[in-house]
């Protein structure tokens, strides 16, 4: 039997309609939710993804807005400019976009950015509250994952989940979520990485399986267990022989292992869909925390 | 043949040993490490522990520096205590005694330790660094727990460690250690609660089992594999049947499992005797630190 294929388009659409409801909410009160996004220099994919955000903005209704710094900008340039968006009562959301020039210090930036404006989850305090289970925002594309698994039914509480990569975005945030005893969470869980041995041995003992290590169709038919829910975090460009174009896929061998898996999420259309909402999620979250 | 046993006092006095030898080191460059310690009320537990704290300075050379404040301390002159250690250059590391009189909000308490200072790495802010692999203080139960079995010789890599304990003390600290991709780490880890369904099914398949439970028994050899690793961090009173003295039992059925574990840290005699000393190499670390040598 064929796997259901979990939606993230329609999951993103729900999830939009309910942040529309919200803003019109805020807007009655005077307040309307605003992430500011920081870039030092011209990374394409940083731009690239400042294009996403843009667009998901304009959809969702959040306003925002770029500080464009130049490549030559010092650590004060940007610690002042963070600091500045800090004070600014009308902004609610900082994102900083990273990788920075290496003359700057990212770990030190991030760790400026104010806590209860923090939607992307990066300070490290943000991080410590996560696992520590006090409230905060959570990194978009974990959260995206959970929302996900709870809106299409499959609550992680008393699962097994195997998370594959354990990198500081996905892995490890997804990971202090999941273990907390808290609604969507309560599961047990084990992080493990490519380079395991007897990767497959592991995988295999998943319920919720979420591939997140980055590597094109890495998960393969007989790494997933019978009726488990495949959760693929991964976007991969690989060429496709058919047009000559580069095609997105996944981390997930998606249609070997959708004859074996219970539910799955495809790529794209999946975990990446909601990924974008969540931090339009997070920043209408800081904006309503912002008048209590 | 029979589990080997892991030493944990062994173990403690041969960091202390090393530790001796890095603050005279220390103090040859014009830097004494600090500790500073503070415990409200005269709960005799807590007195008892402090004053282990204050021996193991002693030892190991480390300034220290307790601050004891009568039961009914408020919450404000606590918190005026804290910020005068903050401010002090002498004091690179600074602990609360827990538990502390109901009155006073542990967490705030703890959240006003910066985190420069905070050798326990209870601050949102070290626990989210250790997380992130970034350079941080964690909490001493984890730090010995890793030492433990660094010192006795496993590489962690690829193994699956599995822990029994989610808390904030143990379970998480440790996998923020263990997932890390660093040389003594880069394991496959797994979180269990005490009452995860069929916990068998993953105990089974642990090369190392971290158990921390304070249930006598709990772990049992028919959950186990042949050749794994058990560290025992549970401590339930029990009274001996046949002495009828009161004597401290772990999570594992020591007796049980020694033929089928490889090794065993015991308890009495295993993680326990090695916080203190985790704490003195936590403050030596904050004055390296302070001190821009690390």
């Amino acid at each position: 039997m064929t796997a259901e294929i979990i939606d993230g388009r329609k999951i993103a659409a729900d999830i939009q309609g309910e942040l529309k409801q919200r803003i019109a909410n805020l807007q009655k009160k005077g307040v309307s939710p605003k992430l500011v996004t920081i870039l030092v220099g011209e990374d394409p994919a940083s731009l690239s993804y400042l294009r996403g955000i843009t667009r998901s903005c304009g959809e969702v209704g959040v306003l925002t807005d770029s500080a464009k710094l130049p490549a030559t900008a010092t650590q004060k340039d940007l610690l002042n400019k963070i600091q500045e968006l800090n004070r600014d009562d009308k902004v609610h959301g900082i994102l900083l976009f990273l990788p920075l020039p290496k003359h700057l210090n990212a770990l030190e930036a991030e760790s400026a950015i104010s806590p209860a404006k923090d939607v992307d989850g990066t300070n490290p305090i943000s991080a410590g509250k996560l696992l520590l289970g006090e409230e905060t925002f959570f990194p978009s594309t974990p959260y995206g994952v959970q929302e996900l698994l709870m809106r299409s039914g499959h609550n992680p509480d008393g699962k097994h989940v195997v998370i594959v990569g354990r990198s500081n975005i996905v892995g490890k945030p997804l990971m202090g979520m999941l273990i907390q005893k808290q609604k969507g969470a309560n599961a047990t869980v084990t992080v493990c990485h490519t380079g395991t041995r007897n990767l497959a041995e592991v995988t295999k003992q998943a319920d919720i399986l979420v591939a997140a290590m980055g590597k094109a169709k890495a998960v393969t038919a007989d790494m997933v267990r019978h009726g488990a829910i495949v959760a693929d975090v991964g976007v991969n460009f690989i060429p496709d022989p058919a047009t000559g174009k580069n095609k997105q896929v996944g981390d997930v061998d998606f249609e070997a292992v959708k004859e074996i898996a219970g539910a799955i999420t495809p790529v794209p259309g999946g975990t990446g869909a909601v990924t974008s909402m969540m931090l339009m999620a997070n920043t209408v979250r800081a904006a309503e925390t912002s008048i209590k | 043949m029979p589990a080997i046993i892991l030493d944990g006092k062994k173990i403690s006095s041969e960091i202390r040993e090393e530790l001796k030898g890095e603050v005279n080191r220390l103090k040859a460059q014009g830097v004494v490490p600090g500790l500073s310690g503070i415990l409200v009320g005269e709960e005799p537990g807590s007195t008892t522990y402090v004053g282990l704290k204050s021996k193991a300075c002693e030892e190991v050379g480390v300034r220290e520096a307790m601050v004891h404040l009568p039961e009914t301390v408020t919450e404000r002159e606590l918190l005026i205590t804290i910020d005068k250690l903050n401010k002090d250059p002498k004091v690179h590391a600074i602990f609360i005694q827990l538990p502390m009189p109901k009155h006073l909000s542990e967490e705030k308490a703890l959240a006003a330790i910066i985190p420069e200072k905070d050798v326990d790495g209870f601050h949102a802010m070290n626990v989210g660094r250790a997380w992130l692999g970034q350079p941080a203080f964690v909490p001493a139960v984890a730090i010995a727990i890793h030492e433990m079995l660094t010192r006795s010789g496993y590489d962690l890599k690829d193994k699956n460690v599995v822990i029994v304990n989610t808390d904030s003390m143990v379970g998480r600290p440790l996998a923020s250690i263990l997932v890390q991709d660093k040389a003594t780490a880069r394991a496959n880890v797994t979180l269990c609660h005490p009452n995860t369904a069929d916990l068998a099914s993953y105990t089974c398949r642990a090369d190392i089992l971290i158990v921390s439970v304070n249930k006598p028994k709990f772990i049992t050899a028919d959950m186990i594999q042949k050749g794994a690793v058990l560290i025992d961090f549970g401590a339930t009173f029990v009274e001996d049947p046949v002495t009828k003295k009161r004597k401290t039992v772990g999570d594992v059925d020591a007796e049980g499992v020694k033929e089928k574990a490889s090794a065993i840290s015991p308890v009495p005699g295993g993680v326990g005797p090695m916080l203190v000393t985790m704490l003195m190499l936590s403050t030596v670390q904050a004055a390296k630190m302070a001190a821009g040598l690390s």
